[in-house]
């Protein structure tokens, strides 16, 4: 009773920082900008963070958290835009929508699926923060006892599953990709001995930097990958109005509740991501539906179920990250580098250092999803208009502020030197089909992968003895072998077809 | 979608064997590295294992490229026209170019002139390449006037320090 008590105090203070107003003025601004750079195809969640991150640096911590949270929601969501209104996913994650949401706008009804579409983020958004500020504090309690072998362990997790549930490759890339990262993570001057690692030039001392990291990767990259691309897009303008009939709207609510629980689940999974909850959830709702032969004819059940799903995955990416250090997604790990850069280290400690953070962090989700709904209902005819922005003066403009964002974490002029040669690697590696979730999970977890193992063998001589870490092998072999039997069934597939 | 199997399978291929390469220099790399200790806790242990990981993986990657095809196709891309098409291809050579102009603003420009200058050479140079606007003229208007705003939006407006 006293823990449930102590629980609703800290709730308390958290709402007394989420609901200053300048903190809703600039949650409000940053999921308009979310949104906006949401609604451009090309331009993912990941990279409306790594651009906007820029806006943070002089900001205080509690206003940048406020910011990216903003940005981060609004993003996820701008991706419906063009789903709906030019069958092109704005982001990855919004591409479940397109299959129902751009038949709705065939017919006239694309407001409607516009303004349902934000509508079901939104109540997924809030009923996942429901459930997040419920499983964090009790995750933290069990994090807390984690030692050196069960964090090594995490990482390993991390990296399998999420090559495991790579979307479009094999968990063989997937795992590839995440075990790249690590190296990536292990260049620069280790913390035991004070030696260098793979520093091949003297700025490499201090590591790579995760932020011009990202940013090369999810913003030069995505640029290049872009305008590659010489598609002329045709935006259907006739909308309709924007309110759901009665019929409709009971449409978007019935899958409600298994969406969220979908989405906050599969976004609790290191790496998983929002594109995976969407499809998961839409596939599971088309199975169980009683009206399963309109999915992909224009369904508003079908849009509710991969819009729930896609931005219910934002609070529960924020257990793994809040409590372990690993986030459970891209997105997500670009929220974790802003907030180590404001002095906020999340992981086990994190409830003890700053208990009512994660309520913070719940609050701050839940007003920017209904900021979100509020803003979709005077904005969304006007928003439709950014489909039409010529992508070939945007881009160019997209570099200069990556160039500015990664300059400026250190006013280092390497960082940008190096955020470039992270941008051509990510490009390579989408073009060989790597995924670039688990190359991100590698790049964060490396450091404490590597420094948690080789303490744990000499500090322990019976790191194989205690319960959690027990468990955490079996989880970890379970996912080695059913990646396995998944890279083996592929393979025996694409060999099958080659023959024919 | 065959042609575009194969030539998967030699991507499959190609990149396994790098990564088996890649992987054999990490772990020389890590093997080389100084002892304090015990091997265990060496700052090379976890590096060699990382850098062993990646053989094995990269050498399963090369086979299964290998066993879909992979080395034909290989050999076909790198003698005939598959190459030809690939380089002198609209998407290859425009994507060269634009990661050749990043180079030189990032190396060349930056940090050698004003940042407005810098900036507003490789937005011309972008936007005139890429056609952007139907008159030239209009091209330059926009990269000098979204240099500026850039600069001043940041350096003012956010208080960050600008290359």
């Amino acid at each position: 009773m006293g823990g449930i008590l102590k629980q609703f105090s800290l709730l308390a203070v958290a709402a007394g920082g989420v609901f200053e107003g300048w903190n809703l003025l600039i949650v409000a601004g940053a999921v308009l900008l979310g949104l906006v750079v949401g609604a451009i195809p090309g331009l993912t969640g990941t990279m409306a963070l790594a651009l906007l991150i820029n806006l943070t640096y002089t900001l205080p911590s509690d206003q940048a958290v406020a910011f990216m949270l903003g940005v981060y929601v609004g993003a996820v969501s701008g991706g419906l835009f063009s789903a709906i209104m030019l069958n092109i996913p704005g982001t990855p994650n919004a591409a479940a929508t397109a299959l129902d949401g751009y038949p709705l706008a065939k017919k006239g009804k694309g407001g409607k699926a516009l303004f349902g579409g934000v509508l079901a983020s939104c109540l997924g958004t809030i009923l996942s923060c429901v459930i997040m500020m419920i499983a964090t504090p009790f995750l933290s309690s069990i994090a807390l006892k984690f030692g050196k072998w069960e964090m090594f362990l995490l990482a390993i997790f991390g990296i399998t599953i999420c090559g495991n549930l790579s979307v479009d490759c094999s968990p063989l890339k997937g795992w590839l990709a995440g075990f790249m990262g690590f190296f990536v993570a292990l260049i620069g001057v280790e913390s035991m001995y004070n030696s260098g690692r793979f520093v091949f030039i003297s700025q490499l001392r201090s590591g790579v930097e995760l932020i011009p990291a990202l940013i090369g990767l999810f913003g030069i990259a995505e640029v290049l990958t872009v305008l590659q691309d010489r598609t002329p897009f045709e935006v259907n303008s006739d909308m309709g109005t924007i309110l759901p009939n009665k019929e409709e709207f009971r449409a978007l609510m019935k899958p409600l509740l298994r969406s969220t629980l979908i989405g906050c689940g599969i976004g609790a999974i290191p790496g998983a991501g929002e594109d995976i909850a969407a499809w998961l959830s839409y596939s599971t709702g088309k199975s169980s539906s009683k009206n399963k032969e309109e999915f992909g004819k224009g369904s508003f059940e079908g849009l509710a179920c991969s819009e729930t799903a896609n931005n219910a995955c934002i609070p529960g990416a924020m257990i793994p990250m809040l409590t372990l250090a690993i986030p459970g997604s891209t997105q997500a790990a670009m929220f974790l580098a802003a907030l180590n850069l404001h002095g906020i280290q999340p992981g086990p400690m994190l409830t003890v250092k700053s208990p009512s953070f994660m309520y913070t962090v719940g609050l701050t989700l839940m007003v920017a999803a209904i900021v979100m709904l509020g803003l979709a209902l005077v904005l969304t005819k006007p928003m439709v208009k950014i489909l039409q922005i010529n992508r070939k003066l945007l881009m160019p403009i997209i570099v200069t502020l990556t160039v500015v964002g990664a300059y400026a974490s250190r006013t280092n002029l390497f960082d940008v030197k190096l955020m470039l040669v992270f941008g051509v690697i990510g490009f390579i590696l989408r073009k060989l089909n790597f995924p670039l979730a688990p190359l991100t999970l590698g790049l964060i977890l490396g450091g404490t992968a590597d420094i948690n193992f080789r303490q744990s063998l000499t500090m322990s001589g019976s790191v194989l003895t205690r319960v959690v870490g027990d468990i955490l092998i079996v989880v970890v072999l379970y996912s080695l072998i059913s990646g396995t039997i998944k890279t083996v069934k592929s393979t025996k597939e694409e060999l099958a077809s080659a023959k024919k | 979608m065959q042609e575009k199997k194969e030539r998967s399978a030699a991507k499959d291929f190609v990149s396994g064997i790098l990564l088996v390469l890649f992987g054999i220099f990490i772990v020389v790399d890590a093997l080389n590295m100084k002892i304090y200790n015990t091997f265990l806790d060496a700052p090379g242990f976890f590096p060699a294992i990382v850098g062993g990981v990646i053989i094995l993986l990269g050498a399963v990657l090369a086979f299964i490229g290998f066993k879909l095809g992979g080395l034909t196709e290989f050999k076909e891309v790198m003698n005939g026209a598959f190459l030809k098409e690939f380089v002198t291809s609209d998407g290859t050579v425009r994507v060269l170019i634009l990661i050749l102009m990043m180079v030189v603003y990032i190396w060349g420009l930056l940090g050698r002139m004003h940042f407005i200058i810098a900036t507003s050479i490789y937005l011309i140079a972008n936007f005139l390449y890429l056609k952007a606007m139907k008159q030239w003229w209009i091209s330059i208007i926009i990269a000098i006037a979204m240099s500026a705003i850039v600069y001043y939006a940041f350096k003012l407006g956010f208080n960050i320090t600008m290359p």
